[in-house]
């Protein structure tokens, strides 16, 4: 019943182009919605080569316009809805717009039960981005490694294939509620700032080099040797298996880790 | 026995985590806490690796021994008293830094602790909950603690200690009485036992108190209890009349072993068969209300004749250990029981096919299920069907009739469901139910050599038909 889309319209396309937020995709939902689904369509800005026979339009991010859409899905559908499609917003899938776009079409139409109808396709597809981004933040969880800096400042980097800042930032503000922390995001210069005590906050264009200013506290090389001491300890020799280390904290994780780097 | 006087932190830190890397359990998994708003830390449910050591184990938790100073000699144990290696006991303050500066940057999710018998068991204890008592109320951590529970120290001490810890573990070392016995001299199975079940009753008793209803074991029952909002009991949780401590800027009511129980046995140390194994783990879920059973491939560590030789390290039951975990998993979330994987007459896994696979094919009068009717408990008994697979698609399939396609999208692995299901009335290629032809699918010509010299009793001899594929299509109809 919802599982078609037309795969050839009538008329030609109009594409909603947006910055990759999720205010920036909620407001270009926003206006390709109120121009008529049936001839648009969203896409993130990318360097793309443009087509022939669509019609482009940058939609300017705009948090009213976002807040509403965020509103509709949560009263409309549910909140278990609105945390999937954000988190599925924060994969680096260059689909996913335009996969949100027609996910909110069918979900407005059949309701809250949309995403267990995971035959579907487009529920299928934004199901599949939320888990993978899912995953990542998950592991990221445990792989982050925090360095303390002088005047009591811990920061992490980290490089993430997903956008996966921003719930790491929730974790860490309720665990390391008493510290100023900051988590650099290396690829996308996008930062969760922390003052002990205080809400966080996410802040784009802070680079590595702006981190790396503060230097390193006296006893931060003791604390990483005795962590790097009691990881090689730890493993039991007779069952060594680093295939299945690899498979459990693949390489990419592992840039900032100082028991594996040092 | 060398003890070393103004031992550094790093020196300490590599003997007693040396020490302490057989334990199973690094699980920080079964809570969820918020942070208590005077220090650091939190706790989730589903548990967070923070890194994987070469073994591929995961690191969850600081896990160490509070000394290996052990006056017990046990016979598999690195630690015993007839050892010479060097000896190490840290001091509480000195277990805390350790954990508050590891948590803090991310290291770890909490902290193991775990002990020799340092004087006596009751001694033993009491530094034990010192250690935990100064982390939750001076340092104010609010992460995950994994106690072990000292069998033989006494039943206040347990008690005090189970208000502090997250899960307590006390371990039950070997499968039987006996083995305990000739291995481990100064253990016995009824002080093992005792503390266990204290922990049991207190967990009951303050889920009971705090109106708690959750499935007190880690068992998979068909009428799982309903949620209910019970109101908060009274103050008084424990036999003993002991009060639970006053934390600190407290925002949610204290709970006893709030993660629950564990414990771990040790695997091929002595000559138990799987069955015995998994019947004892059975018991205890069962009659303990453990949340987990965790079972340790030994390791003769110590070389000692009396225990199997592995030479060169060569010959540690890792094979059995994992298929003992798919077995645990079956019994926790798939509805088995001991006796339908295993029996007397058939005591040992196979060695070539999981548990769920082998019981599938021994029991082909039940399938092949249809995907688009079968219920929930019918779905999970498939092999390559899992739990959340299992879900997907019980939810999925009152919207729309499911296909192959559909179902392998929901996470089924089809090279081993395909034999065991059909969608819509067809299964996917035209298949005989026959034990060997599936089995020998499934394993593979190569393996099916070797598994059918091992089970030459409950299988017929290779036949150049059947097992080499030098059959015609038109005879699979």
């Amino acid at each position: 019943m919802y599982t078609s889309r037309p795969k050839a319209p009538l008329c030609p396309v109009t594409v909603y182009l947006c910055e990759d937020t999720i205010d920036g995709i909620f407001t270009a939902i926003y206006r390709a919605w109120a121009d008529g689904t049936s001839h648009t369509d969203v896409r993130v800005r990318t360097n793309d080569t443009m087509s022939l026979f669509e019609t482009y339009i940058f939609s300017e991010s705009d948090g009213t316009l976002a807040r509403k859409v965020q509103r509709s899905i949560i009263q409309k559908l549910s909140v278990d809805i609105y945390e999937t499609c954000y988190q599925a917003m924060l994969s680096d899938d260059d689909k996913k717009a335009s996969t949100l776009y027609h996910f909110l079409q069918k979900a407005f139409r059949c309701g809250s039960d949309i995403l267990n109808r995971l035959n579907d396709p487009d529920v299928f597809r934004i199901f599949e981005l939320s888990r993978t981004v899912g995953h990542e933040a998950h592991k990221y969880l445990g792989f982050v490694r925090f360095e303390e800096r002088n005047e009591n400042l811990l920061t992490a980097r980290i490089q993430p294939k997903s956008n996966v800042l921003p719930v790491l930032a929730a974790h860490f503000a309720d665990r390391l509620q008493p510290e100023n922390w900051i988590i650099l995001d290396t690829i996308r210069r996008f930062a969760a700032i922390h003052p002990a005590g205080k809400p966080y906050f996410l802040q784009w264009g802070v680079t590595e080099e702006m981190l790396l200013s503060v230097p390193v506290s006296d006893h931060e090389k003791d604390w990483e040797q005795l962590w790097s001491c009691f990881f090689n300890t730890i493993a039991i020799q007779e069952r060594r298996n680093t295939d299945l280390q690899r498979s459990l904290m693949p390489l990419h994780y592992r840039t900032y880790m100082p028991e594996i780097t040092k | 026995m060398i003890i070393q006087q103004d031992m550094d932190l790093m020196k300490k830190l590599t003997i007693l985590s040396d020490a302490a890397k057989y334990d199973a359990a690094c699980t920080s998994s079964g809570v969820d806490k918020k942070n208590n708003g005077a220090g650091l830390g939190n706790a989730k449910a589903c548990g967070i690796c923070h890194s994987f050591s070469v073994d591929g184990r995961c690191i969850s938790l600081l896990k160490i021994l509070f000394t290996n100073e052990c006056i017990y000699n046990c016979r598999y144990c690195v630690n015993r008293s007839s050892n010479d290696v060097l000896r190490a006991t840290f001091t509480p303050e000195e277990v805390c830094r350790l954990t508050i500066e590891f948590y803090r940057r991310n290291y770890i999710e909490g902290l193991f602790l775990s002990s020799g018998i340092i004087v006596s068991p009751d001694e033993t204890m009491k530094r034990l909950t010192e250690t935990v008592m100064l982390l939750r109320t001076k340092y104010h951590f609010g992460g995950y603690i994994h106690l072990k529970g000292i069998p033989g120290a006494s039943q206040s001490l347990i008690e005090t200690a189970g208000w502090y810890a997250d899960r307590m573990s006390v371990n039950l070392e070997l499968p039987t009485a006996d083995g305990l016995k000739t291995l481990a001299p100064h253990k016995s199975r009824k002080n093992i036992l005792t503390p266990m079940r204290q922990l049991q009753r207190g967990i009951h008793a303050s889920q009971l108190a705090l109106g708690i209803q959750e499935p007190s074991h880690g068992l998979l029952s068909e009428n799982a209890p309903v949620q209910t909002g019970l109101s908060h009991g009274t103050g008084v949780l424990s036999a003993s009349g002991y009060q639970p401590p006053q934390r600190s800027l407290q925002r949610q009511q204290p709970r006893f072993v709030p993660a629950g129980q564990s414990t771990q046995m040790i695997i091929g140390a002595t000559k138990e068969t799987d069955y015995h194994i998994v019947t004892v783990a059975e018991a205890l879920y069962h009659n303990y209300d453990l949340k987990r059973v965790f079972y340790s491939a030994f390791v003769n560590v110590n070389h000692d004749e009396a225990l199997p030789a592995q030479p060169d390290g060569k010959g540690v039951p890792l094979l059995r250990e994992h298929r003992l975990y798919q077995a645990d998993w079956l019994m926790r979330f798939y509805g088995f029981h001991s006796g339908e994987l295993l029996s007397e007459e058939k005591p040992n896994f196979n060695v070539l096919l999981d548990p769920k696979c082998d019981w599938a094919i021994r029991h082909l009068e039940q399938f092949p299920v249809e995907i688009n009717r079968a219920d929930y408990y019918t779905l999970l008994r498939v092999p390559g069907i899992g739990v959340r697979s299992a879900q997907r698609i019980v939810k999925a399939r009152r919207s729309a009739r499911l296909d192959f396609k559909d179902i392998k999208k929901m996470g089924v692995v089809l090279k081993r469901a395909l034999y065991f299901i059909t969608c819509s009335g067809r299964t996917l290629y035209p298949i005989r139910m026959n034990e060997d032809f599936i089995t020998n699918r499934i394993i593979g010509v190569e393996a099916l050599n070797r598994y059918q010299i091992e089970h030459h009793d409950s299988y017929r001899q290779l036949s150049l038909f059947d097992d080499f594929h030098m059959d015609t299509p038109s005879s699979d109809k």
